[in-house]
């Protein structure tokens, strides 16, 4: 690499490689001791540096990402092998929870019931460092995280970063269309601030149109924009608001729980929800408001736009992306049942960036979390375990005044002939007619989520 | 007889052995399995006067706090006998269930921290509760259910796991029974106890119900059971 290399040429390049495929040892920053070999002037932060961190006193186990995924294996390896030395890498400083989040705009929870958990207390009660830095780039063969603020041997590297927004999959590719769209009509699925101008549009809402729609393929959180649309509707019917949501689902029938929603967009929302099934947005003129899908254009007063989903553009970027004809949402290319890397038994892909099928949702992060960890601790003292299904519980409410819920509980089925994961197992149960109690049962779900993670 | 913090002992089901223990002590060896014994504490109603075994009924489950002031409990009469079961804590340690007690033995009583994440019974309302009805998620009747995140437990099996994401069973709560005035006492713990976590995930809660401090005291000479719709002001059951 030249000397003069800039952080675009690396993602290019490390892009590149990830393409490729076959060139694994490349990473996306240099470590420190190319950067001695011949590139010492190098602009870049947190390269030719060690981060600030105490010698490891047994294998060191970094994950990156300290979300649902993330917080539980971190915590669970330290708990399954104690002689792990982990550190949990984030660039937030602030954790606040996307679970839960739609019902913040109804008040049925504060902004302190999201956002009251902190990583330093997560890191001290479970006995592992939080390194509050940006990742920057990989190393794979040194072991070698590189951070803005130097960087981090491992060896054990979960990469758990979540998702990324794909405009492109919806056709909207003007750079300047995707920084507007973000900022005007956010999707609000991964940050905290999306929430809050989506909770500002839907308390300054005046009248007219208020799109809501449903990306195609496999999104974060499958009733979740569902879910979104019932809250809007019932605080516009509180406030009797002359509109409507208008519901444009990518996908043929409602994804997850249809039966529940259906009742309630009927039975509860009939002059506020218009629900449009497959009508994955193809566009968006942003100077008309108007929203195209394949066959039909629809004028919208204000909007969440919630774009199609991928693993998280870090992924790509250092290499860890699996074959695009394989997974067609960019994410991890790893192995099914315990995912490591293809190839590399030291890095592990997890959470929403994984490549299954799974609905990515907190609580299969979390239980799939307690399966990872095991497979750490194992792995770290040379053994293997047998193969265990995530779960995916989740509650969604249909009814903000009073709360009311519907909720699932599913796991899933591995195929050994075919190495995939092939879809629910027959357990699989839904709990479609909402109900106060499941309402409260929401709330201590989450509560419990978050016990288990930071506590 | 009265007893604090102090002077609680251990007592190890294989042997007559005791020693005074702390409390992280008691926490840690109670995890193992075995029994701790805590203040005797003899149930009584609401208005204070000592319950009777045969006058409980099996509809719903009544609700007591015990070993501390704040610990969760449930107190079920499950109408058909309840044989000792040998079951194991989740760090692997064997333990074996006393069964019901009273005269048709079928008295139980458990922690009711869920052994999962910990979610009890609150007065707000209760995620954690004993379905004498058919429970939809478990198709069966006579469960416990924490609806959080539906784990079911068999009461009449030593409330071990029968369904879900829960790793040990509930822990038990040693009852005794006495034939002379019918009356019951709760006098210990075994099985995996989870005290120690419960009070770090809801210090704040605790302190704010219970006061500063008083939320770890022992549980009182006569602690009160209620019916557990009468506690909380929503019994959930799945």
């Amino acid at each position: 690499m030249s000397e003069k290399m800039t952080r675009r040429d690396f993602v290019k390049i490390s892009g590149l490689a990830a393409g490729l495929g076959a060139i694994g040892s490349v990473g996306c920053a240099q470590t420190s001791q190319a950067v001695a070999a011949g590139d010492a002037k190098s602009p870049m932060v947190g390269r030719g540096v060690k981060a600030p961190l105490p010698a490891a006193k047994g294998p060191r186990l970094v994950v990156v990402g300290a979300g649902t995924s993330g917080l539980t294996i971190a915590k669970y390896a330290k708990k399954n092998y104690p002689n792990f030395d982990v550190v949990m890498v984030d660039k937030r400083d602030m954790y606040s929870s996307c679970f839960n989040s739609s019902l913040w705009y109804a008040g049925i929870v504060d902004l302190e019931f999201l956002a009251n958990h902190s990583f330093l207390d997560a890191a001290v009660n479970n006995g592992y460092m939080y390194f509050n830095s940006t990742v920057i780039g990989l190393d794979r063969p040194s072991r070698t995280l590189i951070t803005s603020d130097g960087e981090i041997n491992y060896d054990y590297l979960v990469m758990a970063p979540g998702i990324s927004y794909d405009y492109a999959a919806n056709g909207i590719t003007d750079p300047l269309d995707v920084v507007t769209l973000r900022q005007k009509y956010p999707g609000g699925f991964i940050s905290p601030m999306e929430h809050v101008t989506i909770k500002r549009k839907i308390d300054e809402f005046e009248g007219g149109v208020f799109v809501q729609n449903v990306p195609a393929g496999n999104y974060r959180c499958l009733p979740g924009p569902y879910e979104r649309a019932c809250i809007i509707a019932d605080i516009f019917k509180k406030n009797k608001v002359k509109g409507k949501v208008l519901v444009l689902d990518g996908n043929p029938e409602i994804t997850i729980k249809a039966k529940g929603f259906h009742s309630a967009f009927d039975e509860l929302y009939k002059d506020y929800i218009e629900y449009k099934p497959s009508s994955d947005i193809k566009g968006v003129d942003l100077e008309k408001k108007i929203i195209k899908t394949e066959f039909d254009s629809y004028p919208f007063d204000d909007a969440s736009i919630y774009p199609h989903v991928r693993g998280n553009t870090l992924l790509e970027q250092c290499g860890l992306m699996g074959d695009t004809k394989k997974t067609t949402q960019k994410e991890g290319n790893v192995d099914v049942r315990f995912y490591n890397l293809i190839g590399d038994d030291r890095v592990y892909v997890t959470g929403d960036s994984r490549p299954h099928p799974y609905s990515k949702s907190a609580n299969t992060s979390n239980t799939e979390g307690h399966f990872v960890a095991k497979v750490l601790a194992a792995r770290a003292q040379g053994k293997e375990i047998p193969w265990e299904t995530p779960e995916t519980v989740c509650y969604s409410m249909v009814e903000a005044f009073p709360p009311m819920a519907i909720g699932v509980v599913a796991h899933y089925v591995y195929d050994a002939g075919k190495d995939a994961i092939t879809g629910f197992s027959p357990d699989t149960k839904t709990f479609e007619d909402r109900t106060e109690a499941r309402g409260k049962t929401y709330l201590e779900w989450a509560k419990g989520i978050y016990r288990d993670t930071f506590s | 007889m009265s007893m604090d913090r102090r002077t609680f002992i251990r007592t190890c089901t294989s042997t007559v052995a005791t020693a005074a223990v702390a409390g992280t002590l008691i926490e840690r060896l109670a995890s193992a399995g075995e029994l701790v014994s805590y203040t005797k504490s003899r149930l009584v109603d609401a208005d204070g006067k000592p319950i009777k075994a045969s006058e409980l009924s099996t509809a719903e489950a009544y609700f007591f706090n015990y070993p501390m002031k704040s610990t969760p409990c449930l107190l079920i009469k499950l109408g058909s006998a309840a044989s000792p079961t040998d079951l194991k804590t989740q760090a692997g340690e064997a333990y074996k269930w006393q069964g019901g007690v009273g005269p048709a033995k079928d008295i139980v009583a458990y922690s009711a921290i869920c052994s999962h994440q910990l979610a009890y019974p609150m007065k707000s309302a209760s995620v954690v509760a004993y379905s004498a009805d058919q429970s939809e998620l478990a198709g069966r009747k006579g469960v416990i259910t924490c609806c959080a995140h539906n784990s079911v437990f068999d009461p009449a099996k030593g409330a071990a796991v029968t369904y879900g994401p829960a790793t040990q069973p509930l822990a038990a709560i040693k009852l005794e029974y006495s034939a002379a005035d019918d009356g019951l006492y709760a006098t210990g713990v075994y099985g995996g106890t989870l005290f120690d976590n419960f009070i770090k995930a809801f210090k704040s809660d605790l302190m704010e119900q219970f006061g500063r401090g008083e939320y770890k005291q022992p549980a009182d000479a006569s602690v009160k059971a209620v019916l557990l719709s009468k506690y909380s002001d929503a019994v959930v059951t799945c």
